[in-house]
């Protein structure tokens, strides 16, 4: 199997089948991280493109230090982070202001299963704790997010956030005492 | 008491529980980035040469302004030493003392001889 790397020059070269093959390696995981900020799979996914083209436009600028994957995680989050500000922009100029609104719940597929009714709940639990991350300070947002990304290390979190591990471990503490103030007055409201 | 506790318990499983587990992306969607691609690289040689021709639109104008620049520098040059040759010859045309034509003065050139 032909590494990230030398994909990437051939790709600088103007190979577009080595692009396919970066495209075909990594986008699962790519939506999989813009599915978690702007949780519409349909969004998720027009996100996701836009973070590929941005690589295949900005390929020879890619200068190798630091892994192509994360490289392209940060961008899916920086893309994410845009695509949820100018739906805030758009919402409040509306008169709306949650990012994910009630309507959204039809559309919310954080996990790709049916929906018979147990599964609602599940959706609607669901919903209610990314409402409840996005009320989050950014940095911990961001944390919070990747970290729940299956298989995503902290390391690899700490590499896309251009911070230290450490400094991730002290945003989660921070983010999970705060999620916790919020849902458990949430909860308390609805019994 | 009990019922804070579930409460906690429930609020901790939904933290630490992933949030995006098994969503499976459209079958098309490599498909459409790479659609997207070459549509990307039709337009992209246009817009190459529009660059190149602002690129050296752009040195051709810095090469004219300098160009212009030291032009207007010699000239101001030439025009101040002219000025200053003037400044001397006035000295001479002025038939003030320390003018050269005193030494061809006749009278100067007898009295040294007597």
């Amino acid at each position: 199997m032909t590494n990230d790397k030398t994909l990437i020059e051939q790709v600088a070269n103007g190979d577009t089948k080595a692009f396919k093959t970066l495209v075909e390696r990594h986008h699962k995981r790519v939506i999989h991280i813009c599915l978690s900020f702007v949780a519409v799979p349909a969004d998720a996914e027009d996100v996701a493109q836009e973070v590929f083209i941005e690589v295949f436009k900005s390929i020879d600028n890619y200068r190798g230090d630091a892994a192509l994957s994360t490289w392209l995680y940060r961008l899916s989050v920086n893309k994410s982070l845009d695509f949820i500000r100018q739906k805030k922009r758009q919402k409040r100029g509306s008169g709306l202001v949650q990012v994910v609104e009630q309507s959204d719940l039809e559309n919310m597929s954080i996990s790709s299963k049916q929906l018979p009714s147990d599964q609602i709940e599940e959706q609607e639990r669901k919903m209610i704790l990314h409402q409840a991350i996005n009320k989050l300070p950014e940095r911990q947002k961001v944390a919070v997010f990747l970290s729940k990304i299956e298989e995503m290390a902290q390391q690899e979190v700490a590499d896309i956030m251009k911070t230290s591990v450490s400094s991730v471990e002290s945003l989660l503490v921070r983010a999970k005492r705060k999620l916790k103030e919020m849902l458990l007055t949430e909860k308390e409201e609805m019994y | 008491m009990e019922r804070k506790e579930k409460i906690e318990q429930d609020i901790n499983q939904l933290i630490n529980e992933p949030l995006v587990n098994d969503y499976e992306p459209s079958f098309d969607f490599v498909d459409k980035v790479m659609a997207e691609v070459g549509e990307l690289e039709n337009t992209q040689p246009k817009g190459k040469m529009i660059q190149l021709s602002f690129r050296i639109a752009a040195a051709v104008a810095v090469i004219f302004f300098l160009s212009n620049g030291l032009i207007l520098l010699s000239t101001w040059g030439n025009s101040s030493a002219q000025t200053d040759v003037n400044d001397w010859t006035g000295i001479y045309e002025q038939q003030a003392s320390a003018s050269w034509y005193e030494y061809y003065n006749d009278e100067l050139f007898l009295a040294d001889n007597e």
